[in-house]
């Protein structure tokens, strides 16, 4: 199992090396200059701007840039944003926002997904599968901005349940509704592959064997049939993560939150190079160590994954 | 009167197939007494499995009993609520499943999986529920005598037992026991040294031998967590103990076992050998008879009376399933367990059973004392049957036909020939090399079948990779058509010429078709991809082939899951000749089929043979199966060649043991 992990953790580094390299490729790719973008319509003289790109290493070829980058990335100093704010700051600032309406939105994935998975696939054809099934599909087909405002309409303005958004307010009274908009595509998605999991596996023979034990229907759905089911949705749940953190950028602006989502939006918009890949790369190891994650919870959930060769 | 432990009575169940009520069991009626043997025979869709499962209530899909009663003990199954069920299943009830690797849920340790059984029946680990046969009827006993050997109380018997054989052999026991670290005889038996250390102690070196080996005896007829107090008494007393002695001992010692060694000697109880550890392993790590034996475990662990073994062994090598079989025999002798079997193979069924139920459509059509049907079966379905099943067949199937095959050619005599051949592989994680072919020289005759046999693991598969140039051989040649295999391989011609001349049917035929190409795509593939004539020409072929394997030409259209195991088996031996091979290799390619469907497809390939000329090598484990097709026989030990010659000669006057061995593996071929 130690071999495992290790072998896992130690596969991350070319991937860190390799995502980071190429999201700076695309940022220093970008149209424009960003030193004069900065000053805007009052461009200060030459020689001034020069001494701005000295600092911020713009002179110097694009693979020193990137070294330069890897070098303050590895000794946590991100180095600082056009305003002269450290962007370490900036990103200490932004992500407990955002991995708080994460967090929430996948205990809601866990919570809600795979318990109406469970319920549905194993009352597969009743009433109650059909109206969820429906429920999900519709879900589904609807953008997450439109829900967000629709929910916003709704249960803020019309019935005043809960706030319409949440500016500096961060906690979980504020939290609750941008969280599940957020959630919910995924929830569907989490609901719809646990309960096929679950309608698969109620025929599979280890079942019937376990039925053939004396095994009351609670402990067979449980503890034989689910944790077979789970190995595909943690999978999902995990590498959602990233689309969570993605799908931010857009209930962050429906809801006024401040996250990384925010900061992302208004860096791009800036053309600050080193705030928005140092944003994106915190999305990217955050990825990284979700997958990593999956991963063992993998290897706990499958002893032949962990003990499989290669 | 007393009841029947089972009794079934004008049973119907029925399917619902598109809204409309199938009909898969129709009027069965039968009865299991307490500790018989009765097996249901019968081949797949005969509706033995249907009846099997609706006794405790798990039919598959939209199954349901439609009228008739089950009777257990008197007490009526048919109508029973869900719960109650679930009181049945398990505590009076023990199911075997057919499948022994889908069978285990892959995600727990087997000794979890055991103790499930326990703790969901609320058996009490510390006592065995005892069925004995009392004025031939079983009867169940309670009582305290029926406590189970713990562990720590067999190293205390042990080491008591060593100090009075000590005092028999005249030695001075506070003496002897003085000198030694009473530490150091932890594991009584198991220590190898444990002669040096009873030397060191002033005992004779005969002595110590002799006492180490009964010791060891002992320990191994003591089983933790399955012997009783009876059966720990009767032990002692085999051992030269007096009665007194005996009971004595067990009073003082036997006082019940864990769950953790109940668990190991349900799984000794089943034949397994180091229980305790393999109790901690996961299903993945087993063989498949070593999980056949975890299922028979667990079906066990509350003491059903009845136990249904549902094609116990049909996944299983023959040796395997001899001692698989013949351990369920002896829990019936030792436990009073009544077993109903579910097989298709009459020969097992006879053997094992005391009476038969021969099934046909949903109805029962023969039954009675074991022997009596298999020497005078009435009903043609039996006799029909007993044909088709080749353990109970000694002579070789004979086809009529007219050889269209052009003699004027000259071929080589010998198709393949394997000279020296061995084969090594790297055992993972180790720098160990495993030799799984080990210098092998055989021939195969052209027109003519070849049969390798062997148990899994005895390299036939290896010879079969490499005869189809899957494998390269580490060292020694293989010859086809006078031409090395090597240069085959290397020359893009020869190699192509070699693709076409060869040809695989594999076992599954599940799995060897593509679930999404029409069967005519499947059977005219070889033809594309070789560029055989036109889409046209090859439209005709792909009808001819069809003709040969005796199958419509509307299947053209259709898809693999339309068709039956032994449709699709026909399919892949249509696609096999669609070429004109010289060879066909057969790799367990009837094994998974039920003896019906099986003798035709044998039937075919043998006419198949005679029409045109074609050279089999036939890759299987069952020889008799081998006794009815094959003209010489390559019998194979851990990659050894054990024995070659002809197939009469071979059956007749095996030379060496392990031959002998597997031949008495086949089922009912004593019977006849």
């Amino acid at each position: 199992m130690a071999r495992y992990i290790g072998v896992r953790v130690l596969q991350t580094i070319p991937v860190v090396l390799g995502t980071t390299l190429l999201i700076y490729g695309l940022v220093f790719l970008m149209p424009g200059d960003p030193v004069r973008a900065m000053f805007g319509n009052h461009p200060p003289s030459e020689a001034a701007m020069n001494v701005v790109r000295r600092e911020f290493h713009l002179d110097q070829p694009f693979i020193m840039q990137y070294l330069y980058f890897l070098k303050g990335v590895l000794t946590f100093d991100f180095g600082k944003t056009f305003q002269g704010r450290n962007v370490s700051d900036v990103i200490a600032t932004s992500l407990p926002i955002t991995a708080q309406l994460a967090f929430l939105s996948i205990f809601f994935e866990i919570i809600i997904g795979v318990g109406l998975g469970i319920v549905t696939g194993v009352k597969k054809g009743r009433i109650f599968d059909n109206t969820v099934l429906m429920s999900t599909l519709v879900i589904i087909s609807i953008p997450t901005f439109v829900l967000g405002f629709v929910c916003q309409f709704i249960f803020a303005v019309k019935l005043g349940i809960v706030p319409a958004t949440v500016g500096n307010y961060i906690d979980i009274n504020h939290m609750l509704m941008p969280a599940l908009v957020l959630a919910s595509v995924s929830i569907s998605y989490v609901i719809r592959l646990t309960r096929s999991q679950i309608k698969d596996n109620l025929n599979a023979d280890y079942v019937r064997t376990a039925r053939a034990k004396g095994l009351d229907n609670r402990t067979v759905v449980l503890k034989h049939i689910l944790r077979n089911s789970l190995v595909p949705v943690v999978t999902y749940i995990g590498a959602d993560l990233g689309g969570l953190m993605g799908g931010a950028v857009v209930t962050e602006a429906v809801f006024n939150i401040n996250g990384i989502g925010h900061q992302l939006y208004s860096g791009i918009s800036r053309g600050e190079g080193v705030l928005v890949v140092s944003l994106v790369t915190v999305l990217v190891l955050i990825y990284i160590v979700a997958n990593l994650l999956v991963d063992i919870l993998y290897a706990f959930l499958d002893p032949r994954i962990r003990y499989g060769k290669s | 009167m007393v009841d029947s432990l089972l009794e079934v009575s004008d049973l119907y169940i029925d399917f619902t197939v598109d809204k409309k009520a199938v009909s898969a069991v129709q009027g069965v009626s039968f009865t299991v007494e307490h500790g018989q043997k009765v097996a249901i025979v019968g081949e797949s869709g005969s509706g033995k499995s249907t009846t099997a499962h609706s006794l405790i209530n798990l039919l598959p899909g939209t199954g349901r009993v439609k009228s008739g009663s089950i009777k257990l003990e008197g007490n009526e199954l048919v109508g029973t609520s869900f719960k109650k069920f679930i009181q049945i299943r398990g505590k009076k009830i023990g199911l075997v499943p057919q499948d022994p690797m889908s069978n285990l849920n892959p995600v727990y340790k087997i000794g979890n999986q055991i103790g499930e059984a326990l703790s969901a029946n609320n058996v009490d680990v510390d006592h065995d529920i005892i069925q004995k046969e009392i004025d031939g009827k079983v009867t169940i006993l309670h009582s305290d005598n029926e406590l189970f050997l713990g562990r720590g109380a067999r190293q205390k018997i042990e080491i008591e037992v060593l100090n009075i054989w000590l005092n028999e052999a005249n030695y001075n026991v506070d003496e002897v026991f003085g000198k030694i670290d009473i530490k150091l005889i932890d594991h009584l038996a198991l220590r190898r040294d444990l002669v040096n250390i009873l030397q060191s102690a002033g005992v004779l070196e005969s002595d110590a031998a002799d006492i180490h080996a009964r010791i060891k005896a002992l320990h191994a007829k003591l089983i933790v967590g399955s012997s009783i107090r009876l059966d720990v008494i009767k032990t002692l007393q085999k051992f030269s103990l007096s009665e007194v002695q005996a009971k004595q001992m067990v009073e003082k010692y036997v006082k019940g076992s864990t769950k953790v060694d109940r668990i190991a000697g349900l799984l000794s109880e089943a034949g397994l050998t180091h229980a305790g550890q393999r109790a901690k392993q996961y299903p993945h790590e087993f063989s498949g008879g070593m999980r056949q034996r975890a299922l028979i475990a667990m079906a066990l662990a509350a003491r059903p009376r009845l136990l249904i073994a549902d094609e116990p062994t049909s996944a299983l090598d023959v040796t395997v399933q001899k001692r698989i079989l013949d351990r369920i025999n002896r829990i019936n002798t030792t436990l009073g367990v009544a077993v109903l079997f579910i097989t298709h193979d009459l020969g097992l069924a006879a053997e094992y059973s005391d009476k038969l139920i021969v099934m046909h459509k949903g109805r029962i059509v023969e039954s009675g004392a074991s022997l009596e049907v298999l020497r005078n079966p009435r009903h043609p379905y039996t006799k029909e049957l007993m044909k088709a099943a080749p353990s109970l067949n000694a002579s070789r199937l004979v086809s009529e036909s007219n050889s269209q095959v052009d003699k004027s050619i000259q071929k080589s005599a010998n198709v393949f020939e394997f000279v020296n051949l061995t084969k090594k592989f790297k055992l993972p994680g180790t720098k160990k090399l495993f030799k799984a072919v080990d210098n092998i020289s055989f021939k195969v005759p052209r027109g003519k079948t070849t049969a390798i046999v062997g148990e899994s693991g005895s390299g036939k598969s290896t010879v079969a990779n490499m005869a189809l140039g899957l494998l390269t051989p580490t060292s020694g040649n293989i010859l086809f058509e006078s031409n090395s295999m090597k240069d085959i391989l290397q020359s893009k011609k020869l190699a192509k010429d070699f693709r076409i001349k060869v040809q695989p049917v594999f076992q599954n035929p599940y799995g060897s078709l593509d679930p999404l190409y029409s069967l005519g795509r499947a059977v005219a593939e070889p033809l594309e991809i070789h560029g055989v004539g036109d889409s046209e020409s090859r439209n005709q072929r792909v009808k001819e082939l069809l003709e040969l394997v005796q199958l419509p030409n509307d299947v053209i259209t259709r898809y693999p899951n339309e068709l039956s195991g032994g449709q699709r088996q026909r399919i892949a031996i249509a696609r096999a000749l669609a070429l004109n091979p010289e060879l066909i290799l057969l790799d367990e390619a009837v094994s998974a089929l039920d003896v019906l469907v099986q003798e035709q497809i044998l039937q075919l390939l043998n006419n198949l043979q005679k029409e045109l000329g074609l050279t089999y090598l036939f890759i299987t484990h069952d020889l008799a199966v081998v006794n009815i097709v094959a003209d010489d026989v390559i019998v194979m030990e851990s990659g050894k060649l054990v024995e070659q010659g002809k197939t009469v000669d071979i059956f007749k006057n095996p030379k060496q043991e392990y031959t002998q061995n597997l031949l008495d593996a086949i089922p009912g071929r004593n019977l006849i």
